[in-house]
């Protein structure tokens, strides 16, 4: 039995979004303050014991904010669970929640909604007049709200047609007669299922060492509780004798009497007689079985001095996070042979607790046929990242979290091929906002150089990730770009590789140089059709494409002087400085010769570092590149960033004929301007500025 | 009963038999100890927490017996359910399952007996029956078909199943057929059950009907030998075939499951003379003989018939002197019973008898006006405010106000406040409830108005709920009104229907089954009662006969020492004439003790 999906409606950050899951180990990824918490307790809600009982009974504050006044909206939490199978001690659930219908799914909905009185009254007045209904929504409080549980829902929850079928059309003021509600959409009314199965969730910065030290919640004292009963009486009976002995004969020290006669004399003289309490002073170790095994705690060794013990306290947080969740492991196997179906481990931020290969071996380690982990992680070095079949990526999409499933729909192949190609650091793929696929180093160290130098932002600072595709193909990775999988841009960068050496109308006549040109645009030309036929029809992929290849189109663009530059460190002697400069402020055919000759000679990643050192704010982004960056930037570029970099280059681009002193002259005025006329006053008044172009080619990107 | 008690060597073999068992227990064996020991062994022998032991009986009355008796044993009962047929219908397979049925899946109310007979007598005015005995049944069958064959209770029967659906309502006879219904459709559905009950008990198996049988059929074969089942009872105490029931013999209900049975015989009597053993063997049809093991097993008793030699007006004072000789005997008066065969009867008689002889408590329930309304969720939560902490329902209570709880919230769809929302807060609060009022009635609407304003409850909004309120105060009110006098109406006499029991019982035949007393004192033993009308009309004249034998077997095996048997003269029929003896009773030649 496992948790397969979770549809949220309306709570908190979430307006309206599906989780998926997998068995075994499962991956909430996204950055700070995303909602991966909220996540959390929603499942939380509906599976934890340890929540109060009146956790369900939401407030005000857990309406989702994007959805508008809360007023009449319906919070939905909904669980479905696979594998139900009622042989294996799932029968409870099964007939609490579980779909007769050989599925072996099951499913467990919290509403929060307005009660049936509430829903009564709207339902009369929308019959007759619904602007009167849309009205008394705002008169809708809490107390006309009640938490009600369903086992066997099959609505699609996430469907906004299904929502306001049963919650009602906000907009027309129609709401539906709850007398009437359909219970094989709904579900029927449910006890909870928390009693079913088991639920642990560790916090991001939890105090293990006060939770092993407290009375509640100690996994320990857990463990020991009841096991008194397992003692056999006589043994029992022989410790408890000796506690006794042992309490009588401390008492019964000389040195102890006096101490209390002593006591009891200074009492005497303070308050006289009457006022004054009886004390003794007595040995208090337990002498009940139960209350003695309480009192019993861990001490943990160290390898290098096999003789000590220490107290948990000295242990560090690390290694008391790992007996903690040791002994949570233990206590639900314990529970799980006798009456939980499932246990599900919700941990978030391991990487605050454990070593990534502590992890790994916890996870890979545990019965993953009834527990279930779902770990939440904004840090990119998460190892079991690499399955993206297990992971959801949590996006912020204005006051609202947009929930992905790269994996979504995607056969095993092309899963297993895109696993394959996630290392850790390429994992960045599922946290940028946007992404620019390259193809290989050169384009990797040179677009962020690029920007930097000519916008002064960081790469990361636009919420973009430039991602090398080295030997692999665009498609096998950017199709986890979708409508059904990540909704976020992905620019495609590639070479359409014309020759730039004239070519004989008939290839017969080529010599050996224009035999390879011709071969390479060939090439480019399907590589062109190809990715144009794969990006069709998918908004969130576009390709971009160099004339003739990345070192070629950055020279041509203008950039001959950067390139110049690296001649320093590629030659020594002065005569082949000068005779490659001269080919470089060559015509077109020349310079890109030349620069290729250098690339190759160099190495590309090595001439791109080169090459990255000398740019500065004049340098020309090539066309291509710079609409790549309009079109993966599109959904994120805010008018404040636009801001930042105007006034970077108002500041820093030193050029009369890019940014006139006229202007210079005028920055305090200008920063003192409200954001949106800035962008304005901008645009207008420099509009050859690479920012400005950025701008425009966003605009168009938008409009299309 | 102390439960501990040990069990006779019978006794032991059916509790310790393993599989499907058919327990055929005559009157008086322990039937109830062994049923209770049963359901013991199985929630010791439970394997996981996931598992429920159920024990099916045929009143509520019943159920609540074996609850009380665990209860006050102290024993677990978490994972024990009890409850009717109907109720075990409703809650595991109908409620829970309802949306897969288009009919039931917009939601549905339980209309009790006292609404569909209104129903039933509502069409009957345009279209009445032709014969004063004609009745329309309506009990369902497995296929759905009507089960009326005259031409016009079929067309009633169609009326009011359509008007029943209209009003989204199910009677306790489409509980039953949804239930099979669902089961048969959706075999999960029965496999997950199955899953869940390794044992069922079932108290009465002689008096269950068809869909019954369908129903746990259903669930048993679902997940072959998972599930045991154990059926007690005894088919010459079948006496509500006329109601439906199907009385079953071991081979027939082997197959029905399709796997045996094995039967087991509980045949040593602990209860009556062997004088009385011996004289109600004679209404049975069974073989081999019932041996009394009572400590008094060779006590004479006494054994009367008055065959037509009083008038029905002597009626209460040649009872009055039955009743002074057991006073006098040192009998307790709760060990005194009298009993006829219909309710009509017994109430007057009742309330001549609290008249005529006021220095003896009686206990008869049929003079409460509220003991026909016990389904209705008013009577639960009456109850609650009727009874008090004391020993005597401190187990009880508790699971009572739950189980209020759970049905006001779900009726009402709403979460009771936080005040009120446990057994303990509940029960607080009601005990906490101090009224002026003195009339029953009267109290009952001042405390329920309160309970209903502290639970945030108003009734406009709650349609069943409200109607459920007006059913209880409405059958509390007929009941007054037609036997206006004869019952007292304060609030103490109401409480006295949740009271100890103490007090010479008067009540019905069907009233006492499975109880046993000192002297039973029967009038009323006529042909046309016993056996009814119906049968003698409309059934086979061998069904009618053997449907008088088992009245008169259970009558007859209620005492343990004195036996007053009276057919009394001067009842006329419909077309005014005499009714006679039982012909049953009046074949029997014995030779009676004289009073």
């Amino acid at each position: 039995m496992h948790i397969s999906s979770l549809q949220i409606r309306n709570f908190r950050n979430f307006r309206n979004v599906k989780f998926s899951f997998t068995t075994g180990v499962n991956t909430f990824i996204g950055e700070n303050g995303v909602g991966k918490t909220n996540a959390f307790h929603a499942l939380r809600l509906l599976l934890d014991e340890g929540l109060p009982r009146n956790a369900i009974s939401l407030r005000e504050t857990d309406f989702c904010r994007a959805g508008g006044a809360w007023q009449g909206h319906w919070i939905i939490i909904s669980i479905d669970f696979g594998d139900l199978d009622p042989s294996e001690g799932c029968q409870i659930l099964k007939h609490l929640a579980g779909h007769m219908n050989g599925s072996q799914r099951g499913t467990h909905t919290l509403f929060f909604r307005p009660n049936t009185e509430a829903r009564k009254e709207l339902h009369e007045l929308s019959k007759t007049n619904g602007a009167e209904a849309i009205k008394s929504l705002t008169k809708l409080t809490l107390d006309d709200y009640e938490a009600v549980l369903t086992g066997r829902a099959t609505a699609d929850f996430n469907d906004d047609a299904v929502y306001q079928a049963i919650a009602g059309n906000f907009a027309a003021g129609s709401f539906p007669d709850p007398h009437d509600d359909d219970q094989h959409l709904l579900g029927v009314r449910t006890n909870p299922i928390h009693q079913e199965v088991a639920c642990t969730f560790i916090k991001a910065l939890r105090d293990v060492l006060a939770e092993l030290q407290s009375y509640r919640g100690n996994p320990l004292l857990n463990l020991l509780r009841g096991l008194e009963a397992e003692i056999t009486i006589g043994d029992a009976k022989k410790i408890t004798d000796m506690v006794e002995q042992l309490n009588t004969n401390i008492a019964s020290l000389d040195e102890i009497k006096t101490l209390s006669t002593g006591i009891q004399g200074a009492l005497l003289k303070a308050v006289g007689n009457t006022y004054s309490p009886e004390i003794t002073i007595e040995s208090t170790l337990p002498d009940s079985m139960e209350k003695l095994l309480q009192r019993l705690g861990i001490l943990v060794g160290e390898a290098a001095d096999p003789d000590y013990r220490g107290d948990l306290s000295e242990q560090s947080l690390g290694s008391a996070n790992l007996i903690y969740l040791a002994l949570k492991f233990l206590e639900y196997q314990r529970k799980l042979s006798t009456d939980r179906v499932a246990h599900f481990l919700l941990i978030e931020e391991p990487e605050a607790h454990l070593h990534a290969h502590v992890q790994k071996t916890l996870f890979t380690n545990l019965d993953s046929e009834k527990t279930q982990v779902i770990v939440s992680t904004h840090s990119t070095q998460i190892s079991s990242i690499s399955r993206i079949k297990s992971v959801n990526v949590l996006a912020k999409a204005g006051a609202d979290c947009a929930v992905y499933q790269p994996a979504q729909g995607l056969d095993d192949d092309t899963i297993n091929r895109i696993e394959r190609y996630l290392d850790a650091v390429r994992s960045t793929l599922l946290f940028a906002k946007g992404v620019i696929l390259v193809e290989g180093e050169a384009e990797l160290i040179m677009i962020p150089a690029m920007v930097r130098a000519v916008f002064g932002v960081g790469i990361d600072e636009l919420g973009l990730s430039v991602i090398a595709m080295n030997a692999s193909f665009f498609e096998h990775i950017a199709v986890i770009f979708s409508d059904d999988r990540i909704r976020r841009r992905c620019a495609i960068l590639s070479d359409l590789d014309k020759a730039f050496i004239p070519l004989p109308d008939s290839p017969e006549s080529d010599d050996k140089i224009q035999m390879h040109a011709r071969a390479s645009q060939l090439a480019g030309v399907r590589r062109q059709t190809a990715l144009n036929e794969f990006t069709a029809n998918n908004p969130w992929l576009s390709v971009f494409l160099a004339e003739h290849t990345f070192e070629v189109d950055f020279v041509l663009a203008g950039n001959a002087w950067e390139t110049i530059q690296t001649l320093e460190d590629i030659y020594t002697r002065e005569a082949d400085r000068t005779a490659a400069s001269e080919r470089l402020n060559g015509e077109r055919k020349i310079a890109a010769t030349e620069v290729l000759r250098l690339a190759a000679k160099e190495g590309k990643g090595w001439f791109a570092l080169l090459l990255a050192e000398k740019l500065f704010t004049r340098t020309v982004i090539p066309t291509y590149i710079l609409s790549a960056l309009a079109f993966a930037c599109q959904d994120i570029l805010t008018d404040r960033t636009f801001r930042q970099i105007g006034l970077y280059r108002i500041r820093e681009v030193d050029f009369e004929e890019v940014i006139p002193d006229a202007i210079r002259q005028r920055i305090d005025e200008l920063i003192s301007l409200p954001t949106s006329e800035f962008v304005t006053f901008y645009l207008a008044n420099l509009p050859d500025d690479p920012l400005s172009t950025l701008y425009r080619e966003i605009s168009y990107c938008q409009l299309l | 009963m102390p439960i501990a008690v040990s069990l006779s060597a019978e006794q032991l073999i059916a509790v310790e038999h393993n599989g499907h068992v058919v327990v055929r227990a005559c009157p008086g064996s322990g039937k109830t100890r062994v049923l209770l020991h049963r359901v013991m062994r199985g929630l010791n022998e439970l394997a996981s927490t996931k598992q429920r032991i159920i024990a099916l009986t045929f009143t509520n009355r019943a159920a609540d017996e074996i609850q009380a008796r665990l209860d006050l044993s102290g024993i677990e009962t978490e994972q024990l359910w009890t409850g009717t047929m109907h109720s075990f219908a409703l809650e595991w397979i109908v409620r829970p399952y309802s949306a897969y049925l288009d009919k039931l899946k917009r939601g549905f109310a339980v209309a009790d007996e006292h609404y569909t007979q209104q129903v039933i007598d509502e069409l009957l005015v345009d279209d009445p029956l032709p014969g004063r005995y004609d009745q329309v049944t309506t009990a369902r069958a497995r296929t759905g078909a009507n089960p009326n064959s005259g031409l016009v209770a079929a067309r009633i029967y169609e009326r009011y199943r359509r008007r029943l659906e209209t009003e989204k309502l199910l009677d306790y006879d489409d509980i039953l057929f949804y239930s099979y219904q669902l089961l048969r459709d959706r075999p999960e559905i029965a496999e997950t059950l199955a899953a869940i009950m390794p044992l069922i008990c079932v108290d009465e198996t002689q008096d269950i009907q068809d869909l019954h049988y369908a129903v746990l059929s259903q669930i048993v074969t679902a997940q072959r030998n998972r599930n045991t089942l154990y059926f007690v009872g005894d088919l010459n105490q079948c006496i509500y075939q006329n109601l439906g029931a199907l009385p079953k013999t071991t081979p027939e209900i082997a197959l029905e499951f399709g796997f045996p049975f094995r039967e087991l015989t509980l045949s040593k009597n602990f209860r009556s003379t062997q004088r009385l053993v011996d004289y109600f063997t004679r209404f049975r049809s069974g073989t081999g003989p019932i041996v009394s093991l009572a400590a008094y097993a060779g006590d004479r008793g006494a054994i009367t018939f008055f065959d037509q030699t009083i008038d029905r007006h002597a009626l209460v004072a040649t009872i009055i002197p039955l009743v002074r000789k057991s006073l006098a005997a040192g009998i307790p008066a709760e060990e005194i019973c009298i009993l006829a065969p219909h309710w009509a009867h017994v109430i007057p008689l009742a309330r001549e008898l609290v008249l005529q002889f006021p220095e003896v408590p009686f206990d008869a329930p049929g003079l409460s006006p509220l003991h026909s309304s016990r389904e209705n969720i008013w009577f639960k939560v009456a109850r609650l405010f009727l009874t008090s902490g004391n020993h005597l329902h401190q187990n009880s209570r508790p699971r009572w106000a739950k189980e209020v709880i759970h049905e006001l919230e779900r009726d009402t769809k709403l979460r009771l406040p936080a005040s009120l929302r446990t057994s303990r807060l509940l029960l607080r609060s009601i005990n906490s409830t101090v009224s002026a009022e003195t009339d029953g009635l009267a109290y009952l609407r001042e405390v329920f108005g309160r309970l209903n304003a502290q639970a945030r409850i108003d009734l406009a909004f709650h349609p069943d709920l409200a109607k459920s309120q007006n059913d209880f105060f409405a059958r509390a009110q007929n009941h007054l009104v037609r036997h206006q006098g004869a019952i007292p109406t304060d609030v103490n006499a109401l409480r006295k229907l949740f009271g100890s029991r103490e007090g010479i019982v008067v009540s019905t035949c069907h009233g006492v089954k499975g109880e046993e007393f000192t002297t039973v004192i029967a009038f009323g033993l006529l042909q046309g009662y016993i056996p009814n009308w119906q049968s003698i009309i409309h059934g086979t004249g061998n069904e009618a006969s053997e449907e008088a034998s088992k009245l008169l077997y259970v009558i007859c095996s209620r005492a343990k020492k004195h036996l007053h048997l009276i057919a009394e003269c001067g009842r006329l029929t419909a077309s005014r004439r005499p009714y006679h003896t039982s012909e049953e009773l009046a074949a029997l030649t014995y030779s009676y003790d004289q009073v």
